[in-house]
């Protein structure tokens, strides 16, 4: 379907709907805080019947994700060790290959057997498909790295881990995308890279975008966009079909592990619908992990184990921060959008849209890793974190204008508009208001307790369901802080122990976590949509040890 | 993945969509009657006592916990209850419960069966007086002599102050004397009836009694010291003595609604 993805430009009757729509995320979150608030004033009954059938219903929430979490963690083991350029190799020969293979026992290595099992699987999918990949020499990678402030120590390791993958590195573009506007140092410090480079890989180009130019906003988007129309010139002077191109956008600070690029490969690969689908794997933020206050530290990890838990709903899953896409699928939807902040959530709509809801994100258990915001110091971090957060939330932009598509689509189902539609109203309403229904308004019907309120069964009932139901998750969080420690990377030092137990102690401010970074930054960003009082994109302070 | 996503969701789903009401209905006093399978009205009893940690039986059964504690699923109608603590009298009566709501038996005054009563003054006097927090100052029969007494010691201190000195604590002090005190956070009233000090329980179940606690000396003052819980007054023969009417135990209980306390304020006997 062509659709105009964006909020500018509009007839006014769209417009109209548009602001209409941009209205109701924050308006109903604010009804739910407010609405809860009175009701607990006047109406404790109300409210505390209210209050304990969704701490209930989050609690079975929490549990559920718990599970999921757990098996996306024993997904993310298992394939760690894979080798995926052979996987790679063997898909080329398809039939010879499963042949090979259906037969392979594994003895007591379980790990391995799972993981032979689910690459069956997608073998006989893609046997069963009749869409067989192109030969792993023909596929092509571009890498774009949006550069504004980042110096040569954040750039740096990034390229120097893409230096380090196993898939051969002359099938390798990249791109640095330099705003115009970036600091002297910062333009060198890219022309300086872009040489030392230059021959590592199939080539390594530096495109300047414009401040300014007209329909654009300052976002990151714009600045992705117009790097990725170069690459098509590119790849179009060297006749390199962009069927073959899977590109990937990826923040400055993004570290990949070695096997990244074969693993997207081989996925790009097995995939049946390979020209429709964005590839996403786990983000981590382990690149200054270590020196960044406790909070953050919980925060990102946080994020990091909400990724583990969607990537096992790839139904529902969008594509989040860095993350890889087929080309062919980024030049047909034209681009990033160019005047949003939420570029990486915005593509995955465009395309879903584009393709009339024939596009799927595919998730990929292969870690990247990048930065934890980091200040100066602490205020200045919270307030770093802050933003950050504010600005992830900030995807709720992409609410009224999928709403608008889903209104106007007559070619995607009902049921799949329904469900998306829901998943992504109720996804932010649930991120602006569960911490503060958790933490705050959940005490208040005991708080503001009147004679009838306090005299009941239910005044000295609730708190006991609370606390049953608080104990319960914090044996879920007791589950998080064992993977948290697993999953961080180990450091040299001495007491390493000691630091490990400190971090399973931070895990002890979840409950200010959910207010201060979750629900309070989610919040502001849907006030600021629903006045109209649109963010401007603000680039994370990071900051690493040399 | 997804399909063990799907069956575990729709799993999650149905047991949300069974407990939830069942929780909301626990939450509001409603349990299953194991002998009729039916759904009852119950009410609770909140009890919280003055020394706390005491066991509570109710009808002839034990409760689990020792207070503070809530006692749940109590048919309506009238329930006996008795409230045990070694060195204590029993607490008992009968209390009424009402379907959905709660019966608060908030900061309950146990009566020890032995008051501990000390003795303080080797001397017998005329008078105490209020003079400053902790300070009460003495009268003798010989009017030139003057005690300070100091309680925030232990023994109190005595010692004499000149009379131009006493008279100036006294006149700065707000003269006061004292016959009735909120105790317990007011749910007592610690009393004085002729000579007798007494503790009159303000509550709402049965026959109030009344403990008695010890003799004074007529038309003298009293001192009751809230942080210790301590009244110091002059016995039948003017020693001064001291009394600890509340353990000096924290006490732990959910504020005693408004409306309670009206209710209690209303019961305070006329003297």
């Amino acid at each position: 379907m062509k659709f105009h993805y964006s909020k500018e430009n509009l007839k006014p009757r769209v417009a109209k709907l548009q602001r209409y729509l941009e209205i109701l995320p924050g308006a109903c979150s604010w009804s739910v805080l407010l609405g809860l608030i009175f009701l607990s004033i006047f109406f404790p009954f109300s409210a505390a019947i209210l209050i304990v059938a969704f701490y209930l219903s989050w609690i079975m929430r929490v549990l559920y994700s718990t599970i999921f979490l757990l098996l996306s963690y024993l997904q993310l083991n298992i394939e760690r060790n894979t080798n995926w350029m052979r996987r790679i190799q063997g898909t080329c020969i398809l039939a010879i290959y499963l042949k090979e293979n259906r037969s392979k026992k594994f003895g007591r290595h379980w790990r391995q057997a799972i993981s032979h099992k689910i690459h069956l699987d997608q073998l006989d999918k893609l046997m069963a498909s009749k869409n067989l990949p192109p030969a792993p020499e023909d596929i092509y990678h571009l890498i774009i790295f949006p550069i504004i402030k980042e110096g040569r120590d954040i750039l740096g390791p990034a390229i120097e881990a893409i230096s380090r993958q196993h898939f051969p590195l002359k099938q390798m573009v990249i791109v640095f995308a330099l705003e115009k506007r970036a600091l002297p140092p910062v333009q060198s410090a890219v022309y300086e890279m872009e040489k030392k480079y230059k021959n590592v890989f199939f080539d390594c180009i530096t495109v300047l975008h414009p401040a300014a130019v007209p329909g654009e906003a300052r976002v990151k988007g714009a600045n992705a966009t117009s790097a990725a129309k170069q690459a098509a010139a590119f790849f179009q002077s060297r006749q390199i079909p962009f069927e073959n191109v899977i590109v990937s956008c990826f923040d400055a600070d993004t570290v990949v592990s070695p096997n990244y690029f074969a693993c997207l490969t081989y996925h790009f690969m097995i995939c049946p619908d390979r020209l429709r689908a964005s590839f996403q794997p786990i983000p981590v933020y382990h690149n200054n992990i270590w020196q960044v206050p406790g909070f953050a530290r919980v925060v990102e990890t946080g994020s990091s184990f909400y990724q583990l838990i969607e990537a096992t709903n790839p139904e529902k899953l969008v594509t989040f921060s860095s993350h890889s896409m087929s080309f062919k699928a980024l030049v047909d939807v034209d681009y990033w959008p160019v005047d949003m902040i939420s570029d990486d959530s915005a593509i995955f709509w465009k395309a879903y849209i584009h393709y009339d809801g024939q596009y799927q994100v595919i998730p990929m258990y292969v870690t990247l890793s990048m930065d934890v915001a980091c200040a100066d110091n602490w205020w200045q971090t919270v307030k770093s974190v802050y933003k950050q957060k504010q600005r992830w939330a900030w995807g709720v932009e992409n609410f009224p204008i999928v709403m608008r598509a889903f209104l106007k689509s007559k070619k995607i189902p009902l049921y799949e508009k329904l469900r998306l539609g829901f998943k992504l109203f109720e996804g932010h309403l649930s991120w602006a208001t569960s911490g503060f229904i958790l933490s705050l308004i959940g005490w208040l019907p005991v708080i503001f307790a009147r004679r009838e309120f306090t005299a009941s069964v239910a005044y000295y009932n609730v708190p006991d369901i609370a606390n049953t139901i608080f104990a319960l998750a914090f044996f879920a969080i007791c589950i998080t802080i064992v993977l948290s420690l697993s999953i961080l990377p180990k450091t040299k030092i001495r007491y390493r122990w000691l630091l490990k137990l400190g971090h399973a102690f931070e895990w002890l401010m979840v409950p200010f976590i959910l207010v201060f970074f979750s629900a309070l930054p989610a919040l502001h960003a849907q006030t600021r949509l629903m006045l109209g009082k649109y963010l401007e994109f603000w680039v994370t302070d990071k900051q690493r040890t040399k | 993945m997804l399909w063990l996503r799907k069956i575990v969701f729709y799993i999650f789903a149905l047991v949300y969509l069974i407990l939830c009401p069942l929780i909301v209905a626990r939450m509001l006093g409603f349990v299953i009657n194991p002998l009729t399978h039916r759904l009852v009205k119950t009410g609770l009893v909140y009890v919280s006592t003055n020394p706390p940690d005491a066991t509570v039986y109710i009808d002839g059964r034990l409760a689990h916990q020792k207070t503070p504690t809530a006692i749940r699923d109590l048919t309506p109608g009238e329930h006996f209850i008795r409230i045990e603590l070694s060195g204590y009298n029993d607490w008992e009566r009968n209390i009424p419960i009402v379907g959905k709501k709660a019966t608060v038996l908030a900061n309950t005054l146990l009566i020890p069966e032995e008051w501990p009563i000390k003795k303080i003054s080797k001397q017998p006097y005329q008078n105490i007086i209020f003079a400053a927090q902790d300070i009460l100052i003495a009268t003798t029969k010989d009017k030139n002599k003057f005690l300070q007494i100091n309680l925030n010691q232990d023994p109190p201190a005595i010692k004499d102050i000149l009379p131009q000195d006493a008279e100036g604590m006294l006149q700065r002090s707000a003269h006061y004397t004292q016959d009735k005190f909120l105790i317990n956070d007011s749910n007592d009233l610690l009393i004085r009836q002729g000579t007798r000090i007494r503790v009159y329980p303000k509550e709402d179940f049965g026959s109030p009694q009344i403990y008695d606690i010890a003799g004074s000396k007529p038309l003298t003052n009293m001192y009751f010291e809230e942080k210790n819980g301590e009244l110091f007054y002059l016995d039948e023969a003017g020693f001064l003595s001291a009394v600890k009417i509340l353990p000096n135990h924290p006490i732990l209980n959910i504020p005693i609604p408004e409306a309670l306390r009206i209710e209690i304020s209303k019961k305070e006997p006329t003297l």
